[in-house]
Parts: C-alpha cells; sequence; structure tokens
C-alpha cells in the first residue's frame, strides 16, 4: 500500500487461539495486515493456515484473542456485540463457499435481505443485474446452479455497497467455467465500486486477478507481494 | 408488508409443515380439551344454577320429629328467612307389575301452590294432582322412563303399613332430586327407587303426623348468614322439644352428588388438558433444539448479514408463536363444538328440565394466552441459543462427534456395517435419542394416563363389590329393629344367610376436626360385608374398636390408637379408638362392631338392614315374600347395584374421559409421527451421502427404522412409567368423598398404549421411506459440499 492510500482496515499482531477437544489451538500469530480502499487482495494458504479466520475477524464474525484491528479510526476489537453488528451491517459484504443462501426465499429476497436496514443500498434487482442474474430473480436457490447460486450471493454482498467484499473460498465449489463468471462478478464489483475485496482461496490460479497477493502457514504471514498487473478474470483456468 | 425474514419463517414452517402439524396437533388437543371442560363446566354449572334459581331450591334442610305447623310459622318469621315449606316426608314401598322386587319411594307433600315456590316441581308429562284427587301423584320422570310409566298409570304402593292404589296425574322433575338416591344407595338408580309427590294432606293422613310436619325446606333472604339462620332454626326447634339437624345445600344428598360430579369433572377437566399442555411444550422446546441446528448456516449468514441477536431470536419466538396460533385456530372451535356435544350428553343424566349451552369465552381467551405463554416459554432456550449463537461458528458444520468406538461395536460388526453404524448413532447423539425416546415415551404415557380410568373403575367393581361384599342382596328395613327380628327373616324362602346391620348418621370428631358420616354397625363374625385393609386384605372388626375408611381418617387426621368422640343422633357421645384403617374406593366409611354400637344405644340393639345370601332355585318366592312385608322399604341385589355404578361411572367421568381417550391416540400419532419426520430432516444429508457411497435403498431404511426401532423400544417402558406417573397426579386430583380411585393399570391399557405408538412408528416411518426412497443424491451432495 502507498503512503497516499488510505487504508480501510489495518491489524497489527492480530491472534486467535481457540479450546478444542485436542487441546488449545492457535488459529492465527501476530498478524499485521493493512488493507487499501479499492484494493483487490488475495489470501492464499493451505488448509488451517489461519485464512478463514482471519478473514472472519476482518468481517467482525470472530473476534481477535489479541492485536488490535482498525477499520478506519475504530477499533474493532473495543465494540460491543450491537456495534459490530451494525459493522458488518453498514461495511462489509460476505461470500462463502457453501453460498448461504436461506433456502426458503427467491434469488431477489435473498440479495434484499442484504440489503436490509442499509440506506445507501442498492435494489436487488441492480445488484442481480450486475451479476448477470437479473432475469433469475424469482427463482429459489434449488431452482439455481451452483454458479447461480454463488452469484447471487456475491449480489447479496454488494447489494449494500459494502467498503469491504469478503469472500471465503467463493468458487471452491465451482467448476472452473462457472468459477470464473463468479470472479468476473468479484472483479466487476470491485472495480465499479471501488470496493477493497479480500479473497480467501488454496487457488493459486486466482491470485492472478489480485492487486496484492498474501500467503500465509501455520497461523502467520510467510509472504506477500504485489502483482505488476491484474489478470482479467476471464483469461483465467484451472 | 410483511418483513423478508417473516417471509422465511413462514416458507420455513410450510416447509416443516409435517413435524409442525403434529406440534400443533398435540397443543390444539391441548386447547380443545380445555375449552370443551370448561364450556361444559360453565354449561352445567349455568343451568344448574338457573334451575336452583327458578325452583325456588332451598338453602336449608331439616328432617324432624312431627311438629305443629306452628312452628314452621315462628321458622318463617326469623330474620333472614325468605320461604319455608313444611313437609311431611316419609318412605314408602312400591309394587309393580312385571318387577319380582319392591321398589323404594319416597313420599314428598307437594307444595302448596299459593306459597312461595320452594323446590318447585318442572312437569315433564301430564298435571298437578287435582285438589279433589287424594289418590292423585306426581312421581320422578326418571323412574316413569325406567318402568315406562305416564300420567293414568296406577301404582301400588305401601305407605304407613297400609296398601293403597294411586293414580299418577304428571311426572317431573325436581331440583331436590337431580339425583335421587335411595336407601342404602350410594348411586343414583332409577329402576329401584322413587319420588312420589302427593297431597300433603292425604300423605299426613297414610304417613301418621296428621297436621304436622316432619320435613322443613328453607330458603334464605338474600345476603342471610347460612349459618346464623341453621343455629336460629336449631334453638327453636330444640325449645319445641324436638331434636334436629339443620343442614345446608352440602350435605343436601341430590346437590352433594351433582356438585361432586362436576367438581371432578372441574378436577379432570383442567389437569388433563394441562398435562397435554406440558407434553406439547416439551416436544415444541425439543422441536425447536433442533430447527436451530439445522439452520445454523441460515443463522450464520442472518448474523453476517447485520441482523442483531435480538431479531435472529425473536425470529424463533415467532416460529412457536405462529405454531400456538395455529393450534388455537385448530383447538378452540373443535373444543367448542365437542363441549356442545359432551353437555348434551350429560344433560341426559344430570336431569334438569333446560340446558344453557353456550362456550366458555374466558377459557377460550386462556387457553389463547396459555398457548402462545407456553409457545414463548418452549422457544425460549432455543432462541436464546440461536442468539448466542456466533456467526463464524454458526456456518461451520457443527463440532464432529469424537470418532472412539462405541461398546458393543463388536458383536454389531457381526450383523454389518449398517448395524455399526446405527449403533454409533445412538451412542454420538445421546441427547437427540433421549428427545426422540421422550417424545414417543409421552405418547406411551398420555394413554396410559387416560385409558387407566377404566381400569380403575374395574377395580373400583371387584374390591368393592367383589371382594369386600359378598352378600347377594341387601335389605334395607322401613324402621330399625331389634337383631331377633332377623331370624324371622332367615325363615323366608330362599335365604341362606342373613346378617344385620346397622346404619347410623352420626358426627365423628377428633382433635377439632369433625364430620358427619354414615356409622356402621356389622357382626363380629360377619363374612358377607367384609372390610378390607389397606393391602386388599380382609381384616376383622376388633370388639370396641372404630375402623375407619383410609380417606375418613385422612380427613379426621386419625391413626391407629386414636380416640375418635362419636355424636350420635340421639344418646350421649362416646369415644371409641381406632383399630383399623380400611381401603374403601366408594363413599367415606366408619365402622364398629354391630353388639358395641347397639349397647351405645338408648333403645337398645338394633339392625337397619340386612345382607342376604340366596338360592337360586327360591329366588321367586323370596321376592313374593319380600313384597308382602311391610318390613323392607330397600331392596337391592348386589348385581344391579354394580350395574346402576357402572352406569353412573360411565354417564359421568366416563364421557369426558373417552374423548381424553382420542385426544391421547391422536396426540400420540402426531407426536410420533413429527418425532420420525424430525429425525429424518436432520439425516436426509448423511443418508444421501451414504446412498452415494453405495449402500442400498433397504441398507438406508434399515439404519433409519433401527434409530426410530432403538428410541420406541425404550419408550415403552418409560412411557409406562409416565402414564403411572401421571396417572398418580390424576389420582390424586380426583380423591374426593364420594370415590376414591385407585391407581391401576392393566394389560389392555398398556397393550392400547403401545400398539398406537407402534401403529403410528409404523405408518410414519412407511411415509419416511418414501422420502427416503426419493432422495436427490445429487443435490443432497452438492448442499454437502
Amino acid at each position: 500500500m502507498s503512503e497516499g492510500e488510505r487504508a480501510v482496515l489495518t491489524a497489527r499482531g492480530l491472534a486467535k487461539s481457540y479450546d478444542s477437544a485436542a487441546g488449545r489451538v492457535v488459529a492465527l500469530r501476530g498478524v499485521d495486515f493493512d488493507l487499501a480502499r479499492g484494493e483487490f487482495v488475495v489470501l492464499l494458504g493451505p488448509s488451517g493456515s489461519g485464512k478463514s479466520t482471519l478473514l472472519n475477524l476482518l468481517g467482525g464474525l470472530d473476534r481477535a484473542s489479541e492485536g488490535r484491528l482498525l477499520f478506519g479510526d475504530i477499533d474493532l476489537a473495543a465494540l460491543d456485540e450491537r456495534a459490530l453488528t451494525l459493522y458488518r451491517r453498514h461495511h462489509v459484504g460476505f461470500v462463502f463457499q457453501a453460498y448461504n443462501l436461506i433456502a426458503s426465499l427467491t434469488a431477489a429476497e435473498n440479495v434484499a435481505l442484504g440489503a436490509m436496514g442499509v440506506e445507501r443500498a442498492l435494489s436487488a434487482a441492480e445488484a442481480l443485474a450486475h451479476v448477470g442474474l437479473a432475469d433469475l430473480a424469482d427463482r429459489f436457490p434449488a431452482q439455481l446452479s451452483g454458479g447461480e447460486q454463488q452469484r447471487v450471493a456475491v449480489a447479496r454482498a454488494i447489494v449494500r455497497q459494502p467498503d469491504l467484499l469478503l469472500c471465503d473460498e467463493p468458487t471452491g465449489a465451482l467448476d472452473s467455467a462457472t468459477g470464473v463468471v463468479v470472479l468476473e462478478a468479484l472483479d466487476r464489483v470491485n472495480r465499479d465500486f471501488a470496493t477493497a475485496a479480500v479473497v480467501v482461496t488454496h487457488n493459486a490460479v486466482i491470485a492472478g486477478m489480485a492487486d496484492r497477493v498474501v500467503h500465509l502457514a501455520d497461523g502467520a504471514i510467510v509472504r506477500s507481494y504485489r502483482n505488476q498487473a491484474r489478470a482479467p478474470a476471464r483469461d483465467l483456468a484451472w | 408488508m410483511i418483513g423478508l425474514l417473516d417471509r422465511k419463517l413462514l416458507r420455513d414452517l410450510w416447509t416443516l409443515r409435517g413435524q409442525g402439524l403434529g406440534i400443533v396437533l398435540v397443543m390444539a388437543c391441548a386447547a380443545a380439551m380445555v375449552v370443551m371442560s370448561f364450556s361444559v363446566l360453565r354449561s352445567l354449572g349455568e343451568t344448574r344454577a338457573d334451575y336452583y334459581r327458578r325452583s325456588g331450591f332451598a338453602d336449608l334442610f331439616a328432617a324432624l320429629p312431627p311438629a305443629p305447623l306452628s312452628l314452621a310459622d315462628s321458622v318463617r318469621r326469623l330474620p333472614g328467612v325468605a320461604a319455608v315449606a313444611a313437609r311431611v316426608v316419609g318412605p314408602g314401598a312400591i309394587s309393580l307389575d312385571g318387577v319380582d322386587e319392591p321398589i323404594a319411594a319416597r313420599l314428598v307433600s307437594l307444595p302448596a301452590q299459593e306459597a312461595p315456590a320452594i323446590n318447585a316441581l318442572a312437569l315433564r308429562q301430564g298435571r298437578m294432582p287435582a285438589g279433589d284427587r287424594p289418590d292423585e301423584v306426581v312421581i320422578d320422570a326418571g323412574f316413569a322412563t325406567a318402568h315406562g310409566l305416564g300420567p293414568g298409570s296406577r301404582l301400588a304402593m305401601t305407605i304407613g303399613g297400609h296398601r293403597r292404589t294411586l293414580t299418577i296425574a304428571g311426572t317431573a322433575l325436581s331440583p331436590e332430586f337431580i339425583f335421587a338416591l335411595g336407601p342404602g344407595q350410594i348411586v343414583p338408580d332409577d329402576r329401584r327407587f322413587a319420588i312420589v309427590w302427593q297431597d300433603r294432606r292425604a300423605l299426613a293422613q297414610a304417613l301418621g303426623p296428621g297436621d304436622r310436619f316432619n320435613d322443613l325446606a328453607v330458603r334464605l333472604a338474600p345476603g342471610a348468614s347460612s349459618a346464623m339462620v341453621s343455629e336460629a332454626i336449631d334453638r327453636l326447634l330444640a325449645a319445641d322439644g324436638g331434636s334436629s339437624a339443620v343442614h345446608d345445600r352440602a350435605r343436601q344428598p341430590s346437590h352433594a352428588f351433582v356438585e361432586s360430579q362436576l367438581e371432578e369433572l372441574g378436577a379432570i377437566g383442567v389437569l388433563v388438558p394441562a398435562i397435554f399442555l406440558a407434553v406439547a411444550v416439551f416436544l415444541l422446546h425439543a422441536s425447536m433444539l433442533r430447527v436451530v441446528e439445522l439452520q445454523r448456516p441460515e443463522i450464520g449468514i442472518t448474523k453476517a448479514l447485520g441482523f442483531d441477536d435480538a431479531t435472529v431470536g425473536r425470529h424463533y419466538v415467532k416460529f412457536a408463536l405462529i405454531l400456538a396460533i395455529a393450534a388455537s385456530v385448530l383447538g378452540v372451535p373443535v373444543g367448542i363444538a365437542l363441549g356442545r356435544v359432551v353437555t348434551a350428553i350429560y344433560a341426559g343424566f344430570f336431569r334438569f328440565p333446560f340446558l344453557h349451552y353456550g362456550p366458555d369465552l374466558l377459557a377460550v381467551a386462556g387457553v389463547i394466552v396459555v398457548l402462545g405463554v407456553a409457545a414463548v416459554l418452549a422457544a425460549l432456550q432455543p432462541a436464546a441459543r440461536a442468539a448466542a449463537l456466533p456467526p463464524a461458528r454458526a456456518m461451520l458444520p457443527p463440532t464432529p462427534v469424537s470418532p472412539r468406538a462405541v461398546a458393543g461395536e463388536r458383536i454389531m460388526r457381526s450383523l454389518g456395517m449398517p448395524a455399526v453404524l446405527v449403533l454409533r448413532q445412538l451412542a454420538r447423539r445421546p441427547v437427540r435419542v433421549l428427545l426422540t425416546t421422550l417424545a414417543a415415551a409421552f405418547a406411551v404415557g398420555l394413554q396410559i394416563a387416560t385409558l387407566f380410568s377404566f381400569d380403575a373403575l374395574d377395580e373400583m367393581v371387584d374390591v368393592f363389590y367383589g371382594r369386600a361384599q359378598r352378600q347377594d342382596a341387601t335389605i334395607v328395613f322401613a324402621r330399625p329393629m331389634p337383631p331377633a327380628g332377623l331370624a324371622d327373616i332367615a325363615h323366608w324362602p330362599g335365604v341362606r344367610l342373613v346378617e344385620g346391620r346397622l346404619d347410623l348418621l352420626a358426627r365423628l370428631a377428633l382433635r377439632g376436626k369433625a364430620r358427619d358420616v354414615m356409622l356402621t354397625g356389622l357382626p363380629a363374625d360377619g363374612t358377607l360385608q367384609r372390610l378390607l385393609d389397606t393391602a386388599l386384605n380382609p381384616v376383622s372388626l376388633p370388639e370396641g374398636g372404630l375402623a375407619l375408611s383410609h380417606r375418613l381418617a385422612e380427613i379426621l387426621e386419625a391413626r391407629i390408637g386414636d380416640r375418635v368422640t362419636i355424636n350420635l343422633a340421639s344418646g350421649r357421645p362416646f369415644d371409641v379408638p381406632v383399630a383399623a384403617i380400611v381401603e374403601q374406593y366408594v363413599g367415606l366409611g366408619a365402622y364398629m362392631n354391630l353388639a358395641s354400637l347397639g349397647s351405645r344405644l338408648d333403645s337398645g340393639p338394633l339392625v337397619s338392614g340386612a345382607e342376604v345370601t340366596l338360592a337360586d332355585h327360591d329366588r321367586a318366592t323370596f321376592l313374593r315374600a319380600l313384597k308382602d312385608s311391610s318390613l323392607v322399604a330397600g331392596y337391592m341385589p348386589r348385581t344391579a347395584t354394580i350395574t346402576a355404578f357402572r352406569e353412573t361411572m360411565s354417564r359421568t367421568l366416563t364421557i369426558i374421559v373417552s374423548a381424553f381417550v382420542a385426544f391421547a391416540a391422536v396426540a400420540a400419532f402426531a407426536i410420533v409421527d413429527a418425532t420420525v419426520r424430525v429425525t429424518l430432516s436432520e439425516r436426509l444429508r448423511e443418508l444421501a451421502i451414504l446412498r452415494a457411497l453405495g449402500f442400498g435403498e433397504s441398507t438406508i431404511l434399515f439404519m433409519l427404522a433401527g434409530e426410530l426401532g432403538f428410541a420406541v423400544a425404550l419408550a415403552l417402558p418409560l412411557g409406562a412409567a409416565v402414564g403411572l406417573g401421571l396417572g398418580q397426579v390424576i389420582v390424586w386430583t380426583l380423591d374426593n368423598d364420594l370415590f376414591h380411585v385407585p391407581l391401576v393399570v392393566g394389560w389392555r391399557s398398556h397393550a392400547i398404549a403401545a400398539g398406537t405408538v407402534l401403529a403410528a412408528a409404523i405408518l410414519s416411518f412407511t411415509l419416511a421411506a418414501g422420502r427416503v426412497r426419493r432422495i436427490d443424491v445429487v443435490a443432497a451432495l452438492r448442499a454437502a459440499t
């Protein structure tokens, strides 16, 4: 991140550990991480490296055991549950590997759910149009293909025009062609709305479309680099 | 406009309609039962109150030695007295063609036409006797119906030792005899007891008091104190040289019987629905826990989207509330409609001249509120769990269970991998298995708790009329006589054995507690009327000691050895030690040695009736002798008494209990079906994966059947225990002075309860098997990734 760019998120010494049946598990150990407005970051790493844990902390889904996490000037660690909920509602959009659509709501209703309580939100139709699904608004998740469901999930994430778009293995359940369509949607959102995006994946190919690539292993950042240029999503294949 | 989460809620409910319907049905059963019971009670209660009001039913009653009518005038002038009926009352016997045995009757003088109405008759047929026809009478409608009598029928009667032929002018109902209990009867028997109303002067002549009266019925002025007026009347009668026991409605036999019936209906009508509601709350709670578990990912995403914990929690409370509303919508109209049916059935038994039926709107409102509150309570913990679920964790699959091997796996392995999987599933999801088992156990328990009433009735008949009473018939004498008179009866044709008995109204008092009961003297060496201890073994009556029925001992707080003070209508009070506590399912009983009791009487030893055994071949001759005798006021063959007892029970408690049994069966089906559906929806994804792995359809069904079968098999004995526990609570609630219902569950009830649950399980499983066959393996796997 260049000096002139204002950080949306700043993490310092971020650590997360929890108790499990097998004993104390350290999921993240002292991570420093910055994210600039409009930046597209890909987090790479093997299973258990701490990618999803870091993503959950950034999105306010979980709380760090140690360290500081600033959203602008706001310390997320100091927020109570209610404030953290409002942070998610107004500033963060999530996309998960398993889509996590509500089975009993249509595509448009799932998207509208993401817009509830947010004044600057787009309409569900606009958001769906953005991911190329304007025609499927009235379908239920069970009536959509995996790729279509994931694009609905992306539309739901961006309908509120969030500052952060956090995606956890968004193509993990999809084949290459379908995955590319989803990545194109993410790319478009990132560029059109200048939304900072963090994509967790273990698919190294996806790293090509990022501004910056961060490698994690064993709960720590082991490598970080910037791409000379972002590859268009449609050129990716795996 | 309906919110998105509410829209999700309604669609989720539609998706889960199968199991939701089960819960709704159980709650609706509870609602319907409450509304039905309260509507029946309210309708009967209001009808009775209105009947009492319209007919001027008396507030105080007294039987007294013949007294001049001027005494009645004195009573009339007492403050607080609104109206007085000075009546002539006495026993009589009816001899009907075609009926072998004599029929006991109670003769009551007709109220004067011009006086304010007290215990006014409601004519059902014919007319009141004409003033110039002293031979005309009105008889009670129940007796008339039982024997096909009506206006114009002739009635041969023995009154005051003289035979007379009377003509029936009309049939009527009286508030005083809604239930008419004949001498020695504990339940009404229309075939064997009649009320006959006759002109006062004619009856006074026949019975002997002439211009005097021997029975007083008093109606109080509004706001008058029953106790103060009673005392004032007692003082007046004592000053006249007579002795009397003025009593209020509580000791008026018909009122007391109606009251006890309504009390029983009230008690069981609240308790059983409450039990149903508790089961429904448990079922709803368990289902809500499972719904929250199934919807973890949706809870996670909802929170990730920025919905706060309270909104998520409220979502699940609303879920339960909608079920409660559905239950109210279903249950309340059913309750109102059933209430009308049941009230109509009761109306045929409670002899009211009219009937007001109206649903109890307060109960309707109450039940809706209670269902709502119950639903909220049931959903509170699951909703709190949903609210507290951290979103990141909610979206993860549930924590995998520990991979430890389960005890018994080696044995199961010989049955194949599916058997091992069933065993592991059971061992690793103990809470889920427990919830399924408990639900099925409640399905069994609810049925046992309602079905046992029929077993209890059989037990009461068996113990009271089988083991305790061994006579063929009980004879009640027109007036007590010396024991020597029994020798005459012993010589009647067909009589094998005669044992005398003496029934006296007595006040038993101990340490400040007192109770008016019938004190019975039985011969020391008697074999026909036996007393049974609390283990139902015969006990001999110790000389000089008192035996109390279990219930009476409880009321007096009497223990063996306590000295109870006995106050008879005549003679000095005396103390007798309690020597035995005996079991008696019907009525309150106190027993003494006949000779000991007789020795306490001013008149010397007496008998007021006799138990007899009869030779079959001479029975007709015996009955003729009985009819010809002027000694006899009442005759009750034991078989007839048993029939009357069963009929009374079948027309009172059994009606409402039958409705409850039907509800319990519906609830059992609903509970089991809901449980099977929840289990299936929890397991559908895993079962699909197993299908994809190559397990056949039959193997999958075997696994499902194994899990359900285990839970149901465990539920049967557990349900029997639950049923006994619930039955015990019902028994405690039903306990009153008239009936002590024993807790007995026969094999038939167990079989019906288990059979219903098994049938429900098989039916639900068959439906579930259809869903298993239709599993879309690809879709399930895609969702699983």
